[in-house]
């Protein structure tokens, strides 16, 4: 193992400034060769900035970098990419070519592999292709069309071609969003492979478990400034949450002693079956003022539950029942006349990106504001000034495009759109997904409080903490069906440990059972 | 190809059983175009035995060629993810300078022929730079094009249909002569044609370019592709083959008319679409695009036959371009 002491880059008071806004100011630190340094910060602390700085894409205001102790500038990010410099963005869709081979996409370039620079020689493209993939232990065929496979595998296409082009630093942006556990673990014992043969990574995300587990030291940034680099030794969560915000992540949420099992029923769903989704015969109840957790690997079938619900895809058998009714939801427009709302996982799906943050507001409850047809334009402002307000979403003002927001508080506009048509059942699938701690502690606590005003809530979400923390009860969703009821008796005595248990447990015995 | 079919690995070798060889054939969008053709011909030479008879089949592969040597360069210009609307005013502007060349300038054909065809690449050199520099949507661009074009070759015609006309060595190479009295030689430069730009998409360098451009234009940017010069340089091509196509047109029919070629380029995108290329980019083929060009020369063909109203024949033409968008949108969705 490589624990070299040398520095590979140093950025020495490194200062960007855009117009009025100071994204960095003065940024010091280093990263050491072979090492898996982290890099946190809430949303603005200037961690994107610092990163199309490293790779070229902009150029300091102030400050220098140095490579292996050399002073370096770069004009374009091609030289960064020539020094070894790669960065594998948070949104892959740009980076990659759905339509081509797994093998074209790691080539892709003006100059893949040839016979006379004019052939291409697909032969020694796909060998390589394979002997990379296999070192780094990944299963992918290079010649099917990288269309095919899911998501999860699009990252490690990207590394790959880094690995390719000879990268010696590679950072990744926000690389585990959208990837299971097992994915997860999948990238990081690639990340480990590399490390080994002296491969350096900065590894930019907000999810501090995450970044526990991975980083051997992380840097903290804070409204453009350094805070300080720290060795991955005793470090917790709370700690880190705390140096990066001022808050710790999870705690000064209260609450509720209550238990819901007297409650009326709100929701009910009967053997909800639909075979082209892999829903095998759900029910479930739900309580008023409940929230109720669906825990389960990505893939499960948990956002095809809610969607069902939603008026998304309609069920092949099974029914629901809301307030004791029966009701047949087909389309959304009926799911939300009966009083249920839905945050979408993605929420580019829900985003007008050509339309402002008061119309993304109010779209759901604009028929409500207009008479006649003309929209009342005192109701309108006054709508969504209140969850402005409600919702603390920065922007320079309502009027400002969707595009110019911060994920985060893109986030908090999607549910403000919600939450504005005053739901009785709120379907949540992963509303805390892709955003700072700040954030996350913002939408939590929204939810809370919502509940405690009587909404139900059901609520989808990967991360095992959060969800202990936040839900009254628990399914664990696999594969399309419920596994295990947790009622809050059990939920307090459980960590995210045992909930990964619980999800081995059920593997390990379908495995002997074959 | 980027579709690559999946080899069975067994014990680290790759071996394809002859099944999945039959299999992986009939899946592909190529041979449901094939079958296209055969049913399509079945029907009419049911309704009409006339349609079988050698000399039809003689002028439907005529026309299907003319096109369809256009058609190539379109697929290669959309695979990349743009349009060309101009092509139809391109193909008339070739013969009609190189004629007006030969019967007022007094011109030798061959010259007048040379600078009729360089015509081509020039007006889709045009577009390509307007596309790529002003990012206007090249729908657009080439729609006022198609127009600007049109208009030059009626200025320079003076409106009216001219036959300069000699038949010698060069008009029976382009388009006149029939090899073994049959097969006429538009089809043979299709053919020929046909097998360069196969070659090029799916053994080339470029065409891994003209791929990643139209798959992901970002991506293929971020990674150093010049995206622009490949889009230009199927402008170009598009531009070329045209003004070809026009000058085989002259050689055959022996004269030429400034209005000549109107509604190629719809045809043109037609017979790609129905040969599996997206409208959306990032997706097409070469074989699809040579056998799509038959099934629209032989429906058109099929319905005059019959003595279908003419103008009932642009409604089919358009009703087959539906169908065919529709059975791509619905194969991408089912991947």
């Amino acid at each position: 193992m490589n624990n070299g002491k040398d520095e590979f880059i140093r950025f020495s008071g490194i200062v960007k400034n855009f117009g009025g806004v100071h994204a960095l100011k003065g940024v010091s630190f280093s990263v050491n060769k072979g090492e898996i340094h982290g890099l946190i910060g809430e949303n603005g602390a200037g961690k994107s900035t610092l990163i199309k700085v490293c790779t070229g894409i902009f150029r300091p205001d102030a400050g220098e970098i140095f490579l292996e102790g050399k002073s370096v500038e770069f004009l374009f990010p091609s030289e960064a990419e020539d020094r070894g410099l790669r960065v594998v963005h948070q949104d892959l869709t740009k980076s990659l070519c759905m339509n081509m081979s797994v093998a074209d996409n790691i080539f892709l370039g003006p100059h893949p592999s040839t016979y006379l620079r004019i052939f291409l020689n697909n032969k020694y493209m796909h060998q390589r292709a394979k002997e990379i993939l296999g070192i780094l232990g990944i299963e992918l065929d290079p010649k099917k069309t990288l269309g095919e496979y899911p998501q999860a595998m699009h990252q490690l296409v990207l590394i790959s071609r880094a690995i390719y082009r000879k990268a010696k630093f590679i950072i990744l942006d926000e690389p585990t969003s959208s990837l299971s556990q097992n994915e997860v673990e999948t990238l990081f014992s690639v990340m480990r492979k590399l490390k080994d043969e002296g491969t350096t990574f900065m590894f930019v995300s907000h999810r501090l478990s995450e970044v526990l587990e991975i980083c051997d030291t992380i840097t903290v940034l804070k409204d453009g400034e350094y805070i300080d680099t720290f060795e991955n030794k005793n470090l917790t969560i709370d700690f880190l949450s705390k140096t990066m915000t001022g808050k710790k992540e999870l705690t000064k949420i209260v609450k509720k002693e209550k238990y819901f099992e007297k409650e009326e029923i709100v929701l009910e769903v009967k053997g909800l079956s639909n075979h082209k989704l892999g829903l095998k015969n759900i029910s479930l109840k739900l309580h008023r003022g409940e929230i109720l957790g669906l825990a389960g690997l990505m893939g499960s079938g948990r956002t095809e539950i809610l969607a069902s619900l939603f008026g998304i895809y309609p069920p092949e058998s099974g029914e629901i029942f809301i307030e004791g009714k029966r009701v047949k939801i087909s389309k959304p427009k009926f799911a939300i006349d009966q009083g249920v709302g839905f945050i979408n996982e993605d929420r580019s799906l829900a985003l007008f990106y050509n339309l402002n943050i008061s119309d993304n507001i109010t779209a759901v409850v604009i028929d409500d504001l207009a008479k006649g047809g003309w929209i009342n334009k005192i109701k309108y402002s006054r709508l969504s000034n209140r969850f402005k307000d409600e919702f603390s979403i920065i922007a320079p003002s309502l009027k400002a495009p969707m595009t110019s927001l911060s994920g985060g508080n893109q986030q908090k506009v999607v549910i403000s759109r919600w939450l504005a048509s005053g739901p009785k059942i709120l379907l949540c699938d992963e509303p805390t997904r892709g955003v700072d701690v700040g954030v996350k502690f913002d939408i939590r606590k929204k939810i809370l409080n919502l509940a405690e005003n009587g909404v139900s809530v059901i609520y989808v979400s990967s991360d095992f903490d959060e969800l202990l923390h936040i839900a009254d009860r628990i399914l664990l969703i696999i594969e399309g069906e419920i596994i295990k009821d947790f009622n809050k008796s059990e939920i307090e005595k459980m960590s995210s440990f045992d909930l990964n248990n619980e999800v081995n447990f059920y593997y390990a015995h379908k495995r002997s059972d074959k | 190809m980027p579709f690559e079919e999946n080899d069975k690995v067994q014990n680290g070798k790759s071996t394809q059983h002859l099944n999945v060889i039959f299999i992986n054939i009939f899946k592909k969008r190529e041979t449901g175009v094939l079958l296209a053709i055969l049913i399509i011909g079945l029907f009419f030479s049911i309704t009409t035995p006339m349609f079988l008879e050698l000399s039809n089949l003689v002028s439907i592969l005529r026309q299907a060629s003319i096109i369809g040597i256009m058609t190539l360069s379109v697929t290669f210009l959309m695979i990349s993810g743009e349009f060309d609307l101009s092509i139809g005013s391109t193909f008339a502007n070739a013969p009609v300078i190189a004629v007006e060349l030969m019967i007022k300038g007094g011109y030798p054909m061959g010259v007048a022929f040379l600078i009729g065809f360089l015509v081509g690449p020039v007006f889709g050199f045009i577009n390509g730079m307007m596309v790529t520099k002003t990012k206007v949507p090249s729908f657009i661009a080439t729609l006022g094009t198609m127009m600007i074009y049109r208009g030059t070759a009626l200025v320079i015609s003076g409106g009216w249909p001219k036959s300069p006309y000699v038949t010698n060595i060069l008009t029976l190479v382009l388009g006149e002569g029939k090899l073994f009295n049959y097969i006429p030689v538009p089809a043979l430069w299709f053919v020929g044609i046909t097998i360069i730009m196969w070659a090029i998409l799916e053994k080339t360098i470029f065409g891994f370019k003209i791929f990643a451009t139209g798959g992901n234009l970002e991506a293929a940017k971020l990674s150093g592709i010049k995206t622009d010069n490949v889009k230009i340089t199927n402008f170009v091509l598009t531009g070329l083959f045209s003004a070809f196509a026009g000058l085989v047109t002259l050689c055959y029919i022996g004269q030429v008319a400034p209005t000549m070629g109107a509604g190629y380029e719809l045809e043109a995108i037609a017979s790609t679409v129905i040969g599996g290329t997206a409208l959306s980019g990032g997706i097409g083929s070469i074989l699809g695009a040579f056998l799509g060009s038959f099934i629209l020369a032989e429906i058109r063909n099929g319905l005059v036959m019959k003595m279908v109203d003419p103008y009932i024949h642009r409604g089919v033409i358009g009703a087959v371009i539906i169908a065919a968008a529709i059975i791509n949108i619905q194969v991408v969705r089912k991947k």
